[in-house]
This record gives structure tokens, sequence and C-alpha cells, in this order.
């Protein structure tokens, strides 16, 4: 992977989920920034001021799909009309198997679905997996900014 | 079963360039990773393998694609237009693989439907490395529709 500086929007509620997401992305030491929202009211708020300054655009969404504010499949649709965040590509990471999930995503744009695995091992290797492939190998529509 | 074991990943690579898509060919066989592939030439006949026309009535159908932009008869581009606009294989992920990194190309490739965009390695070790990292986060960690579909 390059040295660019990398940044992931994490749109996830759970406090103890975005501790598991900030220490596996640090165990995998690559030049990755997190950031962190909530859906609902920060979310929304955090859009509208991207269209005021979008020098803070993410490389890459990771999404939670459950949470008690807002509908995560909502949050997909609102991302894929949004005119700076449209192409950006949004990874589901979600503790939910259900198919029915998996196929909405799918179907409303998601570019890829994962699931949160239970055990810690499983969890780092499933962020290091999205790192190596997305950061290291995909070309992102933001990369050139970088 | 842990929570990352998967079936073999089964994939669909559309790209004139038989001599890429041999060389891919031998390295999967080398590389020993739990994943197979089918190779068409084109768009054109990639929609008659998924569709299982002839000659592909007994097409396999795959989990994901690997594609190719600029081939003759149809293109990438003209063949995402075609499968997003089929509920049938709406769904189904498509990983462009292109020799042009072309700022446009990566744009498009996106805004038609591609779930990721993948500039051909130059050289077997880098290719090595890109279907290793591939395998590992849609063979292994990604759910697939294909698993809830076929």
């Amino acid at each position: 992977m390059s040295q660019k500086q990398y940044q992931i929007l994490v749109i996830e509620d759970e406090t103890v989920d975005r501790h598991l997401i900030q220490r596996a992305v640090s165990l995998s030491q690559q030049p990755v920034t997190l950031q962190f929202l909530s859906q609902g009211q920060e979310l929304s708020q955090w859009l509208s001021e991207l269209s005021k300054d979008s020098s803070v655009l993410p490389t890459l969404i990771l999404l939670n799909l459950n949470s008690p504010m807002q509908s995560g499949l909502e949050i997909l649709k609102q991302l894929r009309q949004d005119k700076l965040l449209q192409l950006t590509p949004v990874i589901v990471f979600s503790a939910s198997r259900a198919s029915a999930d998996i196929l909405k995503s799918y179907q409303m744009g998601c570019n890829s679905y994962v699931c949160k695995p239970a055990e810690w091992p499983d969890f780092c290797r499933v962020i290091a997996a999205i790192i190596d492939f997305w950061l290291g190998f995909v070309k992102l529509p933001q990369e050139d900014r970088l | 079963m842990t929570d990352l074991e998967h079936p073999a990943l089964n994939i669909l690579l559309v790209d004139d360039d038989e001599g890429d898509a041999f060389i891919m060919e031998d390295l999967l066989e080398d590389l020993d990773l739990n994943l197979t592939m089918n190779h068409v030439l084109d768009g054109y006949q990639a929609l008659a393998y998924l569709k299982r026309q002839s000659p592909y009535e007994q097409a396999n159908l795959p989990d994901l694609i690997l594609l190719d932009l600029n081939m003759p008869r149809m293109g990438g581009k003209e063949f995402l237009d075609a499968i997003r606009q089929d509920p049938q294989l709406a769904m189904m992920p498509v990983l462009i693989l292109t020799t042009s990194s072309a700022e446009s190309d990566v744009k498009d490739g996106y805004s038609k439907g591609g779930n990721c965009y993948l500039v051909k390695p130059v050289g077997i070790e880098p290719m090595i490395k890109l279907l290793r990292s591939m395998n590992e986060f849609w063979g292994t960690v990604a759910e697939l529709p294909s698993k809830y579909l076929h």
C-alpha cells in the first residue's frame, strides 16, 4: 500500500463496535484515519457541512445497518443520492446475517456487504482484508485527490 | 464452521485478451486458492452465459464477475448498463479489471454500477498479490448475493 493517508468514514452508533474497529485498524498499521458518525442528526449535519467543504471527503464508507435512530438502508439511499458521495464505495458492516438485509443492501447500491464477526481474531482479519483489498488494490473515485 | 468459512468462489472473467486469461487461470491453479474461474470474450458472450443461452445452457452461475472495459462487440460499460437493468442480474457484484486508469473510466465504472475498479497489475508478482487479496475479501469476508439467489 502506498503512503497516502486514507480516510474511512464509519457510520456506527455502538460504542463498543467503534472501539473494536479503531483497535483492529490500529493493529493493521496502515495509514488510515477513521471518522465516526452516529446515524440520525449527526450524520445529517456532517452531510450538510460536507457540501460547503468537500476537502474532507472520505475514501471509503463503512455503514452499520442497525440503528435505533435511522435505518441503515435509508442512509445508504441518502448516500447514493448525495452529489459528493454517490460514487464513494460503501461497505455495509453489520451484525445482521439476514438474507433480506444482504440482498436489499446490494439492490440499493452498496459496494459490498460484510458481517461483523463475533470473535476478535475474525474481526481483525475482516478489517485487515477490507483495508488490504479496498485501499491496497482498488482504484477509488476520490483517490487522485489524496 | 467459523464465521469466515465459505464455499469456493466462482468467478466469470469477461476479457477479450486470451493471454491475460491464460495467465490468470494458470496462477489460480498454482496458488491453490478456493476459487474457480470461467472465461468469456466479451459482454455479449457474458450475457448469454449469465442467461444460460446457447451454448451456455449448462453454465455454472458465478458469484462475481471480473470485467474488462475495452472489448469488441459489447464492452464493459455497455455490459454494466445491461445487467444493472436486469432484475435477475442487477445485484451481481462486478469487479472492473482493466488496463485503463483514466479518471473518466474510473468515474464511469462506478457510476454504471461497478462494485469496484481494479487496474490490471503489470507482472506476475503484483497479479498474485491482487488475486490473493481479492480471494480473501470476496471469497472469505464478503457476503455475496449469489448465496441467497441461486
